[in-house]
């Protein structure tokens, strides 16, 4: 069989026509965003396509400057550019402080849903992850539910200010929930503070 | 959108003899590597790893588990020879293989040293997470895991290591 390209005119003897084979992605990197020096207030992916079932944020990150000014950092997620009270959550999380204490945290009517990472006084170096999934983001029926893996291990360090509650470290695993059947187009995530350089944010499609 | 989650090696444990598992020469070319371990152990033991065949104590973890009774969370600073994948969810002689996902976040990174992000599922003994920091800078190109006390992986038991590249 030979096939004729409509724009070069050639003929090829593969459907192809002289493109390169493309096998649609289960698991496919939309975009990554990596902080520069100096750092930033916040990340944003925007014009997210509609076209996968889920989405998958991976995360390292490390809190910068005195709005931070601790051994740990909460990194807070918000969608479509809503702020106010469209977001609920709960946490199961290390103390970080106490030892063998275990913390069952939650929010409701919240401005954002939360994980873990690390602060501007973890030791130098010290960037903490995160594994964040957005379920059924583009369905336009069903509330959104994020579920997250993420935490900190500051090798057994407090920050220095007795004064404030540090911690050493914390594994936290956190369900999320957004209160809109809008499709998921942007996502904005900010620290306590802002976001130390090198931190990076990389956003993954999922699809069924 | 580029395609990835791919595989890179995968090793299945066979006979009473196989005390650690290795991953070498793994590539630098992913931004996140993901283990898949479905294990037993010959004696109850956690499952480690020892990042670059260093024996230093580069290593500290914090963890969070339930064993079906009571939560827990735990901490250790400055561990000599290796990281922990599971805490709670012991692995032991009976037939629950212990499930284990780690991420290793950011591997080849030269800039940071490394978060290690590890969800354990044992149905018979516990649940846990864990989240190790290995303090180097430099990119993890070996992976070895092993056992407590040269304990010996039960036949059968997988191990799957896989890249996600990042665009």
């Amino acid at each position: 069989m030979t096939v004729l390209s409509l724009n070069t005119k050639q003929k090829y003897g593969s459907l192809l026509a002289g493109n390169a084979f493309y096998e649609p992605g289960d698991f496919s990197s939309i975009t990554t965003v990596t902080v520069g020096s100096g750092g930033t207030s916040s990340v944003t992916f925007s014009s997210i396509p509609s076209t996968y079932t889920h989405l998958q944020i991976r995360y390292i990150s490390r809190g910068l400057g005195s709005a931070n000014n601790d051994t740990y950092d909460i990194i807070q997620f918000t969608f479509n550019g809503v702020a106010g009270t469209s977001y609920a959550w709960h946490e199961m999380a290390v103390d970080g402080n106490t030892s063998g204490a275990v913390m069952a945290q939650s929010g409701s009517s919240a401005a954002y849903v939360r994980s873990w990472s690390a602060g501007n006084l973890s030791v130098s170096g010290n960037y903490g992850a995160g594994v964040v999934d957005i379920l059924d983001y583009a369905n336009t029926s069903k509330n959104k539910t994020i579920r997250m893996l993420s935490g900190f291990d500051n090798n057994g360090n407090l920050g220095g200010n007795p004064l404030k509650y540090y911690r050493y470290g914390s594994a936290s695993a956190n369900s999320g929930l957004y209160l809109s059947t809008n499709a998921i187009t942007s996502i904005t995530i900010n620290g306590i503070g802002n976001l130390d350089q090198y931190s990076s944010f990389a956003l993954y499609g999922i699809t069924a | 959108m580029a395609k990835t989650y791919t595989p890179i090696a995968t090793t299945t444990v066979s006979g009473t003899s196989t005390t650690t598992v290795t991953f070498s020469s793994i590539p630098s070319t992913y931004t996140d590597l993901i283990l898949v371990s479905n294990c037993g152990s010959s004696t109850a033991s956690d499952l480690n790893f020892e990042l670059n065949s260093n024996q230093g104590d580069a290593y500290s973890w914090t963890a969070i588990g339930s064993n079906g009774s009571a939560a827990y969370s735990a901490r250790y600073s400055s561990q000599t020879y290796s990281g922990r994948l599971n805490y709670l969810g012991y692995q032991s002689t009976n037939n629950y293989s212990m499930v284990n996902i780690a991420h290793f976040m950011n591997y080849a990174n030269t800039t940071t040293y490394k978060t290690i992000l590890s969800r354990s599922n044992n149905a018979s003994l516990g649940t846990d997470a864990i989240v190790n920091l290995y303090r180097s800078t430099s990119a993890i190109t070996q992976i070895k895991l092993l056992l407590a006390s040269n304990w010996y992986f039960l036949s059968g038991s997988t191990f799957t290591l896989y890249g996600i590249k990042a665009a």
